[in-house]
């Protein structure tokens, strides 16, 4: 493989790859989103055994994010542990708030939202455990993987802004269209919503991965292949809206 | 960071805009222009990772 004008800078050892995370700190994005949908409310909850949804709703989060946070340290079993935190957290502050579960408190989109939010979190959070050390070297076998180099568990600078910036996009993208007439269509905006936050998510990792890989030099041809080519659809696809729209076809 | 990788950025929030427009339209029940803005959005995301693919740099 020939080396890029980049490739210098390349750093020696590449930043983990987003599989090589634990389960709990992958589910903790489906996680929130559902928490948000489903027990955010009832922190408002009112009446008789308000205060112990509200304490248990505050204290869910708090499991979840600090399983998220602490999973490195803590190890699967452990890590098991907050999870079933969360878990049971969420279910007292339901429990503690009947009023809430009523029928006539129920939002179908809200509901399927959730339903959505939940099938998510249990996706990612019962993914198998992959092993650090075998993800890393591709080395399958049953012995204890070697420690990894101090510098390789570290974040690359500028990693986490990427990061960040993906997670803003996808929170900016749910809270349009909360306000849907027709439940069915609130349905649709959300599932929409939903994919397309997790697809800026991914994307913004790929970015992010992308800076830290061996560029490869190419021909011109690939070269334009490569680069012009998507930004050529987008032009294509913007230059019919803007003549869609002046004709009057779209009104 | 290379020049690629600001216009890879910014193709991605054009993305996130376009989606944000899109489920909009979807909401006000406009589905044309919401098809149209998912379909920016989804090309738009498209180049944005295509751009800083290995191997595409310039």
């Amino acid at each position: 493989m020939e080396r890029g004008p980049l490739a210098p800078s390349v750093p020696q050892h590449p930043p983990e790859p987003p599989q090589a995370m634990g389960a709990l700190r992958h589910a903790s994005i489906p996680g929130a989103y559902a928490w948000a949908v489903t027990v955010a409310p009832l922190l408002w909850a009112r009446g008789d055994g308000a205060w112990i949804a509200r304490l248990a709703a505050g204290l869910s989060l708090a499991f979840l994010l600090m399983g998220a946070g602490l999973e490195p340290r803590l190890g699967p079993r452990r890590r098991f542990a907050f999870l079933w935190a969360f878990f049971i957290a969420c279910a007292v502050a339901w429990g503690a708030s009947p009023g809430s579960l009523a029928p006539s408190r129920f939002d179908a989109g809200r509901e399927i939202a959730g339903m959505l939010g939940w099938g998510l979190f249990a996706f990612a959070a019962a993914a198998p455990p992959l092993r650090r050390g075998a993800l890393v070297s591709g080395d399958a076998s049953d012995d204890a993987p070697e420690p990894a180099l101090p510098s390789y568990r570290r974040p690359a600078r500028g990693d986490r802004l990427y990061a960040i910036f993906g997670i803003a996009l996808a929170l900016s993208i749910q809270l349009v269209g909360l306000h849907a007439a027709i439940p069915e269509r609130a349905l649709l905006v959300r599932f929409v919503a939903l994919a397309a936050g997790l697809a800026a998510i991914g994307a913004s990792q790929e970015l992010a991965l992308a800076r830290h890989a061996v560029r490869v030099a190419r021909g011109p041809s690939a070269r334009f292949r490569a680069v012009f080519m998507p930004l050529a659809v987008l032009l294509v696809l913007l230059m019919a809206g803007i003549l869609a729209d002046e004709s009057g076809l779209v009104r | 960071m290379r020049l690629l990788d600001w216009l890879a950025a910014a193709l991605l929030l054009g993305s996130g805009a376009a989606f944000v427009g899109g489920a909009g339209a979807l909401s006000r029940a406009e589905d044309l222009q919401a098809i149209y803005w998912l379909g920016v959005g989804i090309a738009s995301l498209r180049a944005a990772v295509q751009l800083v693919r290995p191997g595409a740099g310039a």
